[in-house]
């Protein structure tokens, strides 16, 4: 049995309480999906289980959950607060949201999208955060372009291996290209959507970052990261994703690393405007 | 300033001697010290199986056995496969059996490395029970705990000595760089230096 769970609802709690707040006032609604679900290639993340000569997947990550589960075509903003288990029995505690479908174009999506994390990290008295934003576009192009193996060229990117890459049987320009990519980082990217993204941000926490890779294979290009300075592990990320032919984008915010993050500041919590 | 984490013992002196090409000196600990720091660096000497811990939840940078990272499944960069600790994580049985990794249904198998074990006999589709030991790996077939061990085997005089035998490798195994994902970012330049660096001379 896991040790002072009761004292630790209460840190979350707070903290979600703040987050739930915000997350109204811009319009989403909170959804509740089942702890376990039937087993589907489409879940990813979760713990698998079998009960009654069937098989299950406990917690999944909320994302592939949801997108499993919508049945029709419609605009969805939701947020979501849940545990999410990654192939055992501990999980983390996750809020987020997910805007899917309706008629927002997909760059107002993701202004808004960064705009309500700064407002969350802002309301929790988080100021030494940073967000970057990256391309999976960029990547793919450079993979078609020299025909390469996408598993591999993942891999190396993900653990940002620059053995792998020196030691792949590629051509040389191909080389310098996953090279070039991977150490590029700044505050633009001659990138019409994410410089836009940027400039309409408009705040020194954006940088443009290539290196920043989302696990999951669902994300379609724009994906970001969120971390503090004095912080060791990410906040949280996200990114954007098809459903249906439309746009969607969301993020997801470890709850536990807030909690942690906030601690010496919940108590001096101020209104932050949303519109920020 | 880097944090860097280093493995006390072998792995820690040839990670200096790498480390002295690209003129960064470790600075050894005197007596019980376990941080020192010098020269833009805090030094901070752990043990093994730790230094992935260290680098994922928050310090900088460290040397660590290809083993125990994948064994933690340490979400942390690996940039850098440095030319030393080479050896192999194999499946050793007694020298006296002649036995293949198909016929271990239902054995016994000692090992540091229960994660990776499990996943390799799930992979090749052999059930088998692990059990988890924090040394002398050696012992286990010997007083009878374990029907055969995995373990990381170098020039394999230990196992001889023993009187087993390496049947199977499953992977080998070497020091790497590793890095944590914030610290990437927090501290970009710092970081890609010290890894250009390195490149350049291994």
């Amino acid at each position: 049995m896991y040790k002072d769970t009761v004292s630790n609802s209460f840190k979350l709690g707070k903290v979600a309480r703040i987050i739930r707040d915000i997350f109204y006032r811009l319009d989403y609604s909170e959804i509740f999906l089942p702890a376990m679900d039937k087993f589907s290639p489409e879940l990813r993340g979760g713990l698998k289980t079998a009960y009654k000569n069937e098989f299950y997947m406990i917690k999944p990550d909320v994302t592939s959950h949801l997108l499993s589960s919508i049945m029709k075509e419609e605009e969805l903003k939701v947020f979501y607060v849940s545990e999410v288990l990654e192939g055992t029995p501990k999980g983390t505690w996750q809020i987020g949201t997910e805007w899917i479908g309706g008629k927002v174009a997909l760059k107002d999506k993701i202004i808004e999208q960064i705009s309500t994390v700064k407002a969350i990290l802002k309301s929790l008295g988080i100021a030494d955060f940073l967000i970057d934003i990256g391309s999976l576009r960029k990547w793919r192009e450079m993979i078609d372009q020299y025909d390469l193996d996408r598993k591999i060229v993942y891999e190396a990117i993900e653990k940002r291996s620059f053995s792998a890459m020196g030691s792949m049987d590629i051509p040389e320009a191909a080389r310098a290209g996953l090279m070039s990519l991977l150490q590029k980082r700044g505050k633009t990217c001659d990138d019409p959507l994410i410089d836009g993204i940027i400039s309409a941000v408009n705040d020194d926490c954006m940088m443009v970052d290539f290196g920043t890779l989302r696990h999951f294979d669902y994300y379609d290009d724009i994906v970001i990261e969120i971390y503090a300075r004095h912080h060791g592990k990410m906040i949280g990320g996200g990114g954007q994703y098809m459903n249906r032919g439309k746009d969607c984008f969301g993020f997801a915010l470890d709850l536990g690393i807030l909690s942690q993050l906030a601690s010496d500041s919940l108590n001096n919590c101020q209104e932050v405007d949303t519109n920020d | 300033m880097i944090n860097f984490v280093l493995p006390k013992g072998r792995l820690m002196k040839k990670a200096a001697i790498v480390l002295e090409k690209i003129g960064v000196v470790v600075k050894e600990p005197q007596d019980r010290e376990l941080i020192v720091k010098d020269n833009g660096f805090n030094w901070i000497f752990s043990r093994v199986f730790d230094v992935p811990v260290f680098v994922e939840n928050g310090i900088d940078v460290g040397i660590s056995g290809s083993d125990v990272i994948d064994e933690l499944n340490a979400d942390v960069f690996v940039p850098l496969e440095l030319p030393f600790g080479q050896c192999r994580l194999s499946v050793i049985t007694s020298a006296q059996k002649d036995l293949r990794i198909e016929q271990m249904t239902n054995y016994r198998i000692a090992t540091k490395f229960p994660n990776m074990t499990k996943a390799f006999f799930a992979d090749v589709g052999i059930e088998v029970n692990v059990i988890k030991l924090h040394g002398s790996m050696e012992l286990a077939p010997k007083i009878g705990i374990a029907d055969a061990i995995v373990d990381i085997v170098d020039s394999g005089n230990t196992i001889r000595a023993n009187g087993l035998k390496e049947i199977y490798k499953i992977r080998d195994v070497g020091a790497r760089l590793i890095v944590n994902r914030v610290s990437q970012k927090t501290k970009f330049q710092e970081i890609n230096d010290l890894v250009e660096r390195l490149s350049k001379v291994i």
